[in-house]
């Protein structure tokens, strides 16, 4: 059973600043723990901490593990964690499959991948869109196939960083039980960096952000 | 980490060390030249075999650069030696940089091989001492040579067979027999001339060849006592010996091509002018000029030249081997190829160059026996040369 | 203590049973945790020494070979001493202080033309529905090298030239006679100003594509600034910054022009450059030491030009910035501008620019095919091929050297570009190196192009004699190096940056290792930027003319040098042969990347596919 731990976690800035200082917690299979928290403070640098990103203005101290094995010191693309971003990012020169066949596993051969691609999106009734440019696409359709191609990956752990902040509130709604869903079918833990209250699934455990550190906040205000 | 680094950084100064202390030893080297007196000509085409000439001459004149790429066929096919023509804007390139590779102590394996000059920079080169030693009287074509012509001198310097002849320039006008039947053919008359039809008469900008050479000209004809000016120039009487010659250009200028605010850059200039109907004459060294560009297509074909009463100034130029020369052999074999009569006879050709030959009348065939020669006047000492240039930016050049 | 690691591993596989892949697996990885790291920041930083060597190690004697020969300073000839001589013959020499004063008014007046031209015809013409056809427009006029454009222009406006031919066979009237454009300072400054108008722009394009221009319009127009108003204040003081090291360029580039000048500048006096390229032309020793004084001299005007151009910005955009916040009028100041842009400077000038190259462009097609062009006929008398057929046979090798020089020369820079901008580049800053991270300033990087070239190659061509001058191929393509690597920069510097680091993160977050995802990612989608930094490159390379003279001893025939040293003829139809095929080759290169750009990059800015696409969607869905 896939499982994220993290322990221990510190965030620290080239003064010695720390923005995070011993966060420990742990995410189960099929669980969803939400970040919440003013926006562009400090959450999204976890994230990327987590996912093995380069900071550039931070040190990480503390580990990271997955399903038992140290993150810490292998490199981000040998991580297994799927990351999700406010914006789709679908490769602009890339079609819609294209963009699918990317992130399938290396060990899927040329002739498959268009094949296993396009099996994605007749899973999602997502076909027509197969050959189209991802700017011929609605909001909500390249948003769904960013999550498509994050699971094609075959990740371990998904972190979602606010994914769907850029859309209207009918589509959100709708996007938000997909995504959901589509994890709880996949098992995934799941860390999720948010500010709207309404994003958060119901069983869903919650950090609030930032913990009790005054000290933080006034950085915080300085930054912000 | 760091001490790799530093043992690159060591690595580095010590290759910067060496490279400093070879331009140290070979700057203290002096230019050694093989000797060439009694040379086994046999043995010069044997070791020529195989050699690239890289020739250093003016660039600008398609019928020449078609000619050397004749000469470079020529000479591939019967001696194994490829010519190489660097075109040059103007010869003078050639020596700076071999002045330039003197005092960098390259004695040898320098960039050029074979140059084509005369005059000031024949001297300059003689005097820098970046000849190689006299080949002259080595090579056997030179018996063709025609030694009524004054091949020995080279602007009143002695030649010392450092350099060998190649060919004979005389400084003629090109006028439109249609538009200008009678052309001035005095310095006076071109004064006239110039002031009955403003703005139609000019001359090559000095320091170019052709300008000087129109100063040259001018002087020789307005100056009391010619003979003057074949001696070197007195910092004290030449204000006074050139003072005609201002006083000259001081009326000629505002009746001038542009009002003599403006010269024509080259002699090749004069010809488009002509053509172009901006000028009314034309300045050349090559007598055959006419012949030459009315087959080419540059001039119409109702023109005609014509030298001065006086006389045209003439000089000869040279081929000469610069002291550090990499290809000596095939520098020679190719001069030597130069002075012979069928290479001579094709640098005369009418329809192409046209350039007189050095040859005794013999050996010359083609069209090339039909070359106009005019009565010529000897150039001045080469001192002159600069003197005149030098004067001329100050008076007329800002 | 890898083979203790290995040790160890292998007791530890045979008690969990792992397999081999596994195995591997851990070891590379523990592997990769010590030493690549290692590796990897020592490399870099060999890579970033070995760019900063070869783009930067030619100023080092191109500028103290040029100190030592400007005083006289010679170890060779034994000359220890220093001496002013030099610069005392040059301040004597008849005509310089009116020759300075003429290089300075040609720079100046050219450089503010330019960049005032080239605002008025973007603020006139980037939004409007014609840009697309005046950005295709711009590549072919950058093709035009700076000689060729000189030939046409000169034909068009000598007294007996197209024009005045023309105005003779209608109207009879001969034109320039009393105004002499051509071989004035006039003529310079309108030359040199309409052939870096296209510069200008081709640098503004991708710079406007970054900086949103609809969004800020949408902005500003929705707090009553009218679209006039909305450039000037807040288009142009975000433009004119980034455009600092392209106004620069020009004003270097027009300070130290030497062919263009010989073809349409003054020749009583003439320009500061021309007048050292004619005493370093010189067989007397004495013009040496004058060429290098001068060309110290040049230096120094460059260096303060170069300050002018950064304070009248600081001028403008820091210090009295009150105009940029005043409001909705326009300011007194700036009523010469309104005005300028109320007769329509943006469409004179994009006219003419476009009117003149393509004029001159044809001048010299039919200049290639006449045999006779005699005045005062508005086309050729006689026409004949005989130059092309006499040519040809002899173009193609040195076609080929100056194809191979530029392409090698242009891959090169374009590859030590890209390792720069990768090293560079804050965002790909690897934690263990960010430290002692080398950020090259961008000054640094531009200065070849900024330093007068004929001033440097001085130098480097000295450096060359004493180090060994039988590498002539070596050194010519690392003198091309040398100055096509910044404009390959300033080029590819914008898009670089533009790009969002976040499709990296995608790509690995996805599983693909970085060398995968810098292939299929990356590349791929700065590919239309990268295709047209090669063309500019390559362009680039193909116009040099002293470096490949300089230091090829004549050894390296170019296009462009046989061009130069034909032009001293005066033959107007070889000429015309050689300035066209100058024109055409960068033209080809051009098109090409185009073509390239134009089936590369992000899908919604192709344009043939598009077609297509629909086609073939519409299919699919049908069948969905």
């Amino acid at each position: 059973m896939n499982n994220l731990k993290i322990n221990n976690l510190t965030l620290r800035d080239q003064q010695g600043n720390r923005l995070i200082s011993n966060l420990t917690f742990e995410i189960k299979a099929g669980e969803v723990l939400s970040l919440m928290g003013p926006s562009g403070c400090g959450k999204s640098t976890l994230l990327h901490a987590i996912a093995g990103h380069p900071l550039n203005d931070f040190d990480v101290l503390g580990e990271v593990s997955l399903n038992g094995k140290l993150l810490n010191s292998i490199a981000v693309e040998e991580r297994q964690i799927g990351f999700l971003f406010q914006d789709d990012l679908l490769f602009p020169h890339f079609n819609i499959w294209q963009n699918l066949a990317f992130a399938l596993p290396d060990s899927i051969k040329k002739r498959q991948r268009k094949e296993q691609a396009l099996v994605a999106l007749e899973q999602h009734n997502l076909l027509m869109l197969a050959d189209k440019n991802p700017s011929q696409i609605s909001g909500g359709q390249r948003a769904r196939i960013s999550m498509i191609r994050l699971l094609l990956a075959k990740p371990r752990a998904v972190l979602l960083d606010e994914p769907f902040n850029k859309l209207d509130q009918q589509l959100r709604q709708e996007f938000r039980q997909w995504v959901f869903d589509l994890i709880k079918q996949n098992s995934l833990p799941v860390l999720m960096v948010t500010h709207d209250q309404e994003d958060i699934p119901l069983n869903a455990k919650t950090i609030i952000w930032p913990t009790n550190l005054s000290s933080i906040l006034k950085e915080q205000e300085q930054i912000c | 980490m760091k001490n790799v680094m530093k043992q690159k950084i060591k690595q580095i100064v010590k290759k910067i060390a060496i490279v400093t202390a070879f331009i140290a030893v070979s700057s203290l080297s002096f230019a050694q030249s093989s000797g060439l007196t009694n040379l086994d000509w046999s043995k010069v085409e044997k070791q020529a075999k195989g050699q690239t000439v890289y020739f250093y001459a003016w660039g600008g004149s398609q019928q020449i650069n078609d000619y050397l790429r004749w000469v470079d066929k020529q000479l591939q096919q019967q001696f194994d030696v490829r010519l190489q023509h660097v075109k040059v804007n103007d010869i003078s390139t050639a020596i700076s940089r071999l002045l330039a590779e003197k005092a960098a102590g390259k004695t040898s394996a320098g960039t050029i091989d074979m140059v084509w000059i005369n005059g000031e920079n024949f001297k300059n080169m003689k005097q820098n001492q970046l000849i190689t030693q006299p080949f002259v009287q080595q090579l056997p074509n030179w018996q063709f040579v025609n030694t009524d012509f004054p091949v020995n001198n080279d602007f009143t310097e002695p030649t010392e067979g450092l350099e060998a002849p190649w060919g004979i320039g005389q400084l003629i006008f090109i006028h439109d027999k249609k538009r200008t039947p009678t052309p001035p053919t005095s310095m006076t008359k071109l004064l006239q001339f110039a002031k009955q039809n403003p703005n139609k008469f000019s001359y090559p900008q000095p320091p170019s060849f052709h300008g000087t050479g129109f100063l040259k000209t001018a002087l020789l004809e307005l100056v009391e006592d010619p003979a003057l000016l074949y001696q070197a120039v007195d910092k004290n009487t030449f204000s006074k010996i050139t003072n005609p010659l201002w006083q000259y250009l001081d009326q000629l200028h505002p009746v001038s091509w542009h009002q003599g605010k403006q010269f024509p850059t080259s002699s090749a200039h004069t010809l488009q002018l002509l053509d172009d109907g901006e000028l009314d004459l034309a300045i050349s060294f090559n007598p055959n000029e006419v012949s030459s560009a009315q087959s080419n297509g540059t001039l119409a074909d109702t023109t005609d030249s014509y030298a001065m009463t006086n006389g045209a100034l003439s000089n000869i130029h040279f081929l000469s081997i610069p002291f550090n020369a990499n290809a000596k052999e095939g520098a020679l074999v190719a001069i030597n190829f130069l002075l012979s009569p069928v290479a001579q006879s094709k640098k005369g050709d009418l329809k192409q160059w046209g350039d007189p030959s050095v040859l005794k009348k013999q050996y010359i065939s083609g069209s090339a026996a039909n070359t106009k020669l005019f009565k010529s006047v000897a150039e001045p000492h080469p001192s002159w040369q600069a003197a005149l240039e030098q004067e001329w930016q100050k008076r007329y050049g800002h | 203590m890898t083979k203790n690691r290995l040790q160890n591993y292998l007791r530890f596989c045979f008690q969990n049973n792992q397999s081999f892949q596994d195995f591997w697996k851990q070891f590379s990885a523990s592997y990769c945790v010590t030493i690549p790291k290692w590796i990897l920041a020592s490399t870099k930083t060999v890579v970033l020494v070995t760019v900063l060597l070869i783009c930067f190690l030619p100023m080092l004697p191109g500028l103290s070979g040029l100190l030592l020969a400007a005083f006289d300073f010679n170890p060779l000839l034994n000359q220890f001493h220093w001496s002013l001589s030099g610069f005392v013959r040059l301040f004597h020499f008849p005509g310089i202080g009116q020759s300075i004063l003429m290089t300075l008014n040609v720079s100046i007046i050219s450089t503010f033309l330019s960049v005032l031209i080239s605002f008025a015809i973007l603020k006139r013409w980037y939004q409007s529905t014609h840009w697309q056809k005046i950005e295709n427009a711009i590549a072919p006029i950058l093709a035009l090298p700076h000689v060729a454009f000189a030939i046409g222009f000169a034909f068009l406006f000598t007294p007996s030239g197209f024009i005045s031919r023309l105005s003779f066979q209608l109207f009879d009237i001969i034109l320039f006679n009393d105004v002499q454009i051509i071989k004035h300072q006039l003529g310079l400054i309108i030359g040199l100003t309409l052939k870096e108008v296209p510069f200008i722009l081709f640098m503004s394009i991708a710079l406007l594509k970054q900086l949103n221009i609809k969004q800020s319009f949408q902005c500003a127009q929705s707090l009553g600034f009218n679209k006039h108003q909305v450039w000037l204040k807040i288009i142009f003081p975000q433009w004119l910054p980034k455009m600092r090291f392209a106004i620069i360029a020009i004003m270097a580039y027009s300070l130290s022009v030497v062919d263009v000048s010989l073809i349409i500048g003054p020749s009583i006096p003439s320009t500061l450059p021309v007048m050292i390229w004619s005493w370093l032309n010189d067989s007397d020793l004495n013009k040496h030491l004058m060429a290098a004084s001068g060309a110290l001299v040049l230096v120094f005007i460059c260096v303060v030009l170069v300050y002018t151009v950064i304070f009248i910005e600081w001028l403008l955009l820091k210090k009295w910035v009150s105009w940029q916040f005043s409001g909705r009028k326009t300011l007194t100041t700036f009523k010469g501008i309104d005005l300028l842009a109320r007769i329509g400077l943006g469409n004179l000038g994009i006219v003419s620019v476009l009117l003149m190259s393509s004029v001159s462009l044809i001048m010299i097609v039919i200049w290639s095919l006449a045999k006779r062009w005699p005045y005062p006929h508005i086309l050729p008398s006689k026409w004949s091929l005989q130059f092309w057929q006499s040519e040809l046979p002899y173009l193609f090798d040195t076609f080929l050297t100056s194809i191979g020089l530029a392409i090698l020369s242009a891959s090169i820079a374009l590859l030590l570009v890209l390792v720069l901008l990768h090293v560079n580049n804050r965002n790909n800053a690897n934690k263990c190196n960010q430290k002692r991270h080398l950020l090259i300033p961008l000054i640094l990087i531009v200065t070849p192009i900024i330093a007068p070239q004929l001033s440097i190659l001085l130098g480097m061509q000295l450096a060359s004699i004493y180090l060994g001058a039988d590498n002539f191929y070596l050194w010519v393509l690392w003198s091309h190096v040398f100055f096509v690597f910044p404009y390959i920069y300033l080029s590819l510097d914008g898009p670089w940056r533009s790009f969002d680091q976040r499709f990296n993160k995608v790509g690995l977050s996805l599983g693909k290792s970085p060398f995968f995802v810098w292939r299929s990612i990356k590349m791929p989608l700065l590919m239309p930027a990268m295709s047209i930094a090669m063309a500019v490159g390559i362009s680039v390379s193909l116009a040099q003319f002293l470096p490949t003279l300089m230091l090829g001893a004549g050894r390296i025939a170019t296009i462009t040098t046989e061009a130069v040293a034909l032009s001293s003829g005066q033959d107007r139809r070889v000429m015309a042969i050689y300035a066209l095929l100058q024109t055409i080759t960068p033209l080809f290169f051009f098109a090409l990347a185009l073509f390239i750009a134009k089936r590369t990059g992000p899908l919604e800015s192709r344009q043939t596919f598009s077609g297509f696409n629909k086609r073939d969607s519409l299919s699919v869905s049908r069948n969905a």
